[in-house]
């Protein structure tokens, strides 16, 4: 299966943009440095600094998860009959698994692989201001991951990996980490940020990773806390900035809709994780300030945990779906049936 | 797991490689650049003694 003419010549032409607005954080830092004669090899970052930050993105972060979490279970959306065992299986090992396995791996690829692979260059650019750098990992770790994400959607022969993040025919924070194992442990921008820590950017590295976990959490969760921002008058220029910057329910919970085009669901875009901007840069984002009616993949039939968490390794038993031995790279949409679009509908209203 | 499958596992770990790698290199070089120029400018030049010996 080849990839659409115009498509390629879009991926083409946005990634050699990107090679600029890569590049624009250290220009500007330059830019700035030499207007102001600044030398910032004098300014460390405090070590009460670098603790709260420390703090915050390990402990703050779960307890907000977890919050969350709870929220989600109290307004209805796990209920049993679209959280069942398979599904509850595919989320839980999902959830935990970046947390058991791919911590320790990052960080024996930081504190073991890295001095191999670039010697003598820990903290050669410890000297970057705080906020330098963390201009410059918010524009480095998202593009990345926005690139890794839209390659997933518009390769063929790279989507089933990122098939399971797309399954569950709900949304909820949960979703966030539902990925094939592939897909986490090869995450692009968890390799560019652990080497940009290592060159020196760390204390930076932590806020960004904080602030983006916030986002993309939120805007995966039922919690549909963007909707006042559409609702009163007098805040629509905030939430005209908002949806163009980072992402929201309305514009992720598009990309996660089981149709496309319909004036809602967008499937083919909004691939931004923490800001949007890409979306709007690259000319992939889909904003229409609503909700979908229904979630996930139109010819979903259940498949095994084990399948979507590790596939290729394990195959699923579901005859003619993607991640089958011998099934398709990709399935066209199957018409949606009226049963499914009304109960993700109704929970849609009690979570919102 | 077939043949076809550690493929296509290799492949999506070599996009991901390139993907990590060119913005490494990018913003890499780029502040190495920055480095370079502004230690070397005259006027951010830090005043260290050179001792010079005579024959």
């Amino acid at each position: 299966m080849q990839i659409d003419p115009a498509v390629r010549k879009s991926i083409f032409r946005g990634i050699s943009l990107s090679i600029f607005i890569y590049a624009l954080p250290v220009a500007l830092m330059y830019l700035s440095f030499s207007i102001k004669g600044y030398k910032p090899w004098q300014n460390p970052l405090s070590a009460s600094q670098t603790w709260f930050l420390h703090s915050w993105s390990n402990y703050g972060i779960s307890c907000f998860v977890l919050l969350l979490g709870v929220v989600e279970f109290l307004s209805g959306l796990y209920d049993r009959d679209r959280w069942d065992g398979n599904e509850k299986l595919t989320d839980l090992v999902c959830f935990a698994f970046p947390l058991l396995l791919l911590r320790p791996f990052v960080t024996y690829f930081g504190l073991k692989l890295l001095p191999l692979l670039l010697p003598g260059a820990k903290n050669v650019f410890s000297w970057v201001p705080f906020w330098w750098g963390f201009f410059i990992i918010c524009v480095a770790d998202d593009l990345t991951q926005y690139w890794y994400h839209r390659l997933h959607h518009q390769v063929p022969w790279l989507w089933r990996f990122h098939r399971t993040h797309h399954s569950a025919a709900y949304m909820g924070m949960s979703m966030a980490s539902r990925q094939n194992a592939f897909y986490t442990i090869f995450f692009s921008q968890i390799y560019l940020t652990s080497a940009l820590v290592y060159l020196g950017l760390g204390p930076s590295a932590l806020l960004v990773q904080t602030i983006k976990s916030m986002i993309t959490t939120l805007a995966h969760s039922s919690v549909t806390w963007d909707k006042p921002f559409y609702k009163y008058r007098v805040l629509h220029p905030v939430a005209w900035v908002l949806e163009r910057l980072i992402s929201t329910p309305a514009t992720h919970h598009a990309h996660h809709a089981a149709t496309t085009d319909d004036g809602v669901g967008y499937y083919k875009g909004n691939f931004g994780n923490m800001f949007f901007l890409w979306d709007v840069i690259f000319g992939t984002a889909h904003i229409s300030r609503q909700y979908p009616n229904a979630y996930g993949i139109s010819h979903y039939e259940k498949d095994q945990w084990y399948a979507q968490f590790l596939w290729p390794v394990f195959k699923s038993k579901i005859e003619g779906s993607e991640l089958a031995p011998d099934g398709p790279m990709v399935r066209v949409d199957a018409p949606l049936t009226p049963l499914a679009t009304s109960a993700s509908s109704k929970i849609r209203q009690v979570a919102a | 797991m077939k043949f076809a499958d550690g493929w296509l596992l290799l492949k999506k770990i070599l996009v991901g490689i390139a993907i990590t790698v060119v913005p490494l290199a990018i913003i890499a070089s780029g502040l190495w650049s920055v480095q370079q120029t502004r230690v070397n400018h005259p006027q951010t030049k830090s005043t260290s003694s050179k001792v010079t010996y005579a024959d």
